[in-house]
């Protein structure tokens, strides 16, 4: 009966997984996971890299072997795939396990239906830590008693919640406290295998949060990992009032190009944007943080929340939460605390003024998940399911999944589903440009970057050891890794914003030229020119029109002519 | 079904409800608004009394909103790290330096905060005769080419003067025979946000204003102090600078 439910929970998984590869695009919908991937196989520099930074450096160590052994495969996308679809499967083994056949199968449909194409299309390993997170507290305080593969599978997964990312893990915590909570009440004590499976969980993940960091301590790594939490709070810190921010900037007598260059993911130059430098305007920044207005919070957290609805996988979160709440006994209290760790959650962003929409589907998988236990077999029992019944829960999973599949943004669907874009034939254009200009370089700009990056990253392929040594971001979080570093050595650039005007720079961009004709001019009081350079026959796509320049210092052309 | 459980149902209902129906009034743009999120902006408009009280005008430049008040010769002062504060009584002992006589009493709305903005916006000159006076360094914040592209043909600047100096200077040239159509002066002793410093350059300016009856002064504030301990700043609207005229024709 047991390996009946496992085999089903496998097979019905399995169609999904099949869904997403016939449907989907097969690339990581976070472009972070691209370049972790890229750091990986040594993209930048020559060699293998574990240092991820996001993601834990022990998943690179686990995935060492893999890439030994085929190094042109992408083992870095698969096996977070891989994760999806065991996170899914523990969780519909839990619903089988405890519901009946139909009504579990049904159910479970429709966890999978509202859910999967968000984890599955829109990949990323941010969500990707909070399902194995979710799917490790299943196991370790659900699993059969005195049976260890329950508690080994728990901890695993568990850990390498943590590993993925760490700070969605912590979005699963509350979950552990309110479990152990429930467990002291119901037995007047602590039952032992889940507390010790937690226990040695947070062991492991002490030890390996220690060994991560200090692979960025004492080393050529430091600047790198240094330099992250300033540049996250000028690109991604919502938190300050921007504007004030740079009013106070000018007000003390320093230019605003840099602050608003910094805002705008335009700052690799290792002296006028070094990290000691950029310190002066955190300082400010801190000056400016807004103050939370507490009597327009309860209504931005119901805000957010109803917001939530437009979302396919809340309703699997209010159906499950109706169904306890009509038929399951004394577990109120569960649907109640899951809603309030969810505006725990909601606070927190809020705070942040971030409310990503990934972070908020994790949000709510954990609070669905957390309310799979619950669904008793037996309080169930008085649901008759006709077969007029369970065709509506049928075609309401199927639409949920339809749904779920219309609002994936395109370029995460299959070929089939898209037209080429302009873009495509673009950097088309540039591939071929790129092998004919064997000793240019080339300078992207963040949106230009992304745009490259999203063409380049390929399904199931890794990029060859050295594939981006040319091409460098005058901004990205990937400054400063130290394989970057030594590939722009090797090119015979220091600092890159002051190179522009290189013989062989070649600078694509998406602002105007005469922000870094500004730039020369402020820090290095030198006048620069320019020409356009043609490499495609492409014009104004996807709104966007990106150039490829060619900077010359006035005396440079002096000697040019 | 005991009276608990369905209460406890028809809460879960009713909320569920509230989400569903309210998710169609929430404006997801004022909620997910990066440069101005709702929560977490208290607000800046001015009290009622303030409303009440006072002459409001928003944002356009002074002199395009009062123009036909203005007289010439005339005397613009931007008193540096002048705001609005949320103390009422604070603003009016403020205003009550100024002698009665032919006075207007405004709060004007600037949303940019740094002196150079407000200088650009209120010093402009339409083929007139302008002096523009500053006691501090001409190469700080570019101030003298700036000052210049404004259409002023003389500046003076005068290195580490206070504002007691400066004053004695438009006292001695509205003295003179030859007044220029504007003067220009942007004080900087009250720049630090300090209440004591600001309070003292305001009675001297009234005291000068007071003295030369004949002539029309434009004094308003550049912005909030924003050089000083947060503490300090935020007791001062953010957007909003006091401006009072006197000797008004």
């Amino acid at each position: 009966m047991k390996q009946c439910i496992t085999i089903r929970a496998i097979g019905l998984n399995l169609v999904f997984l099949l869904l997403y590869i016939f449907l989907g695009s097969c690339i990581t919908a976070s472009l972070d996971d691209f370049f972790m991937s890229s750091v990986l196989t040594g993209a930048y520099g020559a060699e293998y890299d574990v240092h991820l930074y996001f993601v834990n450096a022990t998943y690179g160590f686990f995935l060492k072997p893999f890439y030994w052994l085929c190094p042109r495969i992408g083992w870095y996308y698969i096996f977070e795939v891989l994760e999806v679809f065991a996170s899914f499967s523990v969780f519909t083994y839990f619903l089988l396990k405890k519901v009946d056949k139909l009504k579990g199968l049904l159910l479970s449909l429709l966890l999978l239906a509202s859910f999967s194409p968000v984890f599955y299309f829109q990949l990323d390993f941010t969500k990707n830590a909070a399902l194995l997170t979710a799917s490790g507290i299943l196991l370790i305080f659900f699993g059969e008693k005195n049976k260890k593969v329950f508690i080994v599978a728990g901890v695993l997964m568990l850990v390498a919640g943590f590993v993925m990312r760490k700070e969605a893990f912590l979005l699963g915590m509350p979950y552990i406290g309110i479990l152990l909570l429930i467990g002291y009440f119901k037995e007047k004590r602590l039952s032992k295998e889940p507390v010790i499976g937690i226990l040695i969980s947070f062991v492991i993940i002490a030890i390996l949060f220690f060994f991560n960091r200090s692979l960025y301590q004492n080393n050529e790594y430091q600047y790198y990992a240094e330099y992250q939490n300033p540049r996250a709070v000028f690109v991604d810190g919502n938190y300050y009032d921007s504007d004030a921010t740079l009013d106070e900037i000018v007000e003390l007598g320093k230019h605003g190009l840099d602050y608003s260059m910094l805002k705008d993911w335009t700052f690799y130059d290792t002296e006028i944007f070094s990290r000691d430098s950029l310190q002066q305007y955190l300082n400010i920044i801190e000056r400016n943080k807004y103050d939370i207005s507490w009597t327009k919070m309860p209504f931005a957290i119901f805000g957010e929340i109803a917001l939530s609805f437009q979302e396919q996988n809340v309703w699997c979160w209010a159906f499950f939460a109706f169904l306890l709440t009509l038929f399951a006994k004394k577990c109120g209290f569960i649907v109640w605390s899951s809603l309030l760790v969810v505006i725990i959650s909601f606070i927190y962003l809020l705070e942040q003024n971030r409310n990503i929409i990934y972070v908020e589907h994790a949000i709510w998988m954990y609070a669905t998940v957390f309310l799979i236990p619950f669904l008793q077999e037996d309080s169930l029992n008085s649901i008759k399911i006709s077969i007029s019944n369970s065709f509506i829960l049928f075609s309401f999973a199927i639409a949920l999944f339809g749904l779920g599949f219309w609002n994936t943004p395109n370029y995460l669907k299959n070929s089939l589903f898209k037209e080429k874009s302009k873009n495509d034939a673009l950097w088309e254009d540039f591939f071929a440009y790129e092998v004919q200009q064997q000793n240019e370089v080339f300078f992207m700009e963040y949106h230009p970057y992304k745009s490259f990056a999203r063409r380049l990253s390929g399904s199931y392929k890794a990029l060859a050891k050295g594939r981006l040594n040319k091409i460098f971001p005058l901004g990205y979080w990937n400054v400063y890794l130290p394989g970057m570093i030594a590939a722009l050595k090797e090119n015979g650039i220091k600092n890159p914003m002051q190179s522009l005007t290189n013989s062989n720079v070649r600078v694509i961009q998406y602002n105007d030229v005469d922000l870094y004709q500004k730039y020369y001019r402020l820090h290095l009081n030198r006048n620069i020119e320019y020409e356009t350079i043609p490499f495609t026959s492409q014009s104004g796509f996807d709104m966007m029109n990106y150039n490829m320049i060619r900077y010359y210092g006035i005396k440079d052309e002096i000697e040019k002519n | 079904m005991n009276r608990l459980k369905l209460l406890n149902l028809l809460c879960f209902l009713f909320l569920l409800l509230i989400f569903v129906v309210f998710q169609y009034f929430v404006d997801f743009d004022v909620l997910n608004n990066r440069s101005k999120p709702w929560h977490l902006d208290k607000g800046d408009s001015l009290s009622q009394t303030y409303l009440n009280k006072y002459k409001i005008t928003n944002q356009l430049s002074l002199q395009q909103d009062l123009v036909d008040d203005i007289s010439y010769p005339l005397v613009l002062i931007l008193v540096d790290a002048w705001g609005v504060s949320y103390k009422e009584y604070q603003m009016e002992k403020e205003f009550d330096f100024f002698d009665k006589k032919n006075k207007r009493e405004v709060l004007h709305k600037r949303l940019t905060e740094f002196t150079r903005y407000a200088e650009l916006s209120e010093y402009k000159l339409e083929s007139m005769r302008g002096l523009y006076l500053f006691g501090g360094d001409s190469l700080e914040y570019e101030r003298s080419s700036y000052i210049k592209d404004l259409g002023y043909e003389t500046h003076l600047f005068c290195q580490k003067c206070g504002d007691d100096v400066m004053l004695n200077f438009v006292d001695s040239v509205l003295n003179s025979q030859d007044i220029p159509d504007v003067i220009a002066l942007t004080t900087q002793s009250s720049r630090g946000g300090d209440k004591d410093s600001l309070h003292n350059s305001l009675k001297q300016i009234a005291d000068l204003a007071y003295k030369h009856s004949d002539i029309t002064f434009v004094v308003q504030g550049t912005h909030r102090p924003i050089l000083c301990p947060a503490k300090i700043r935020e007791q001062y609207y953010q957007h909003w600078v006091p401006v009072v005229m006197v000797n008004l024709k």
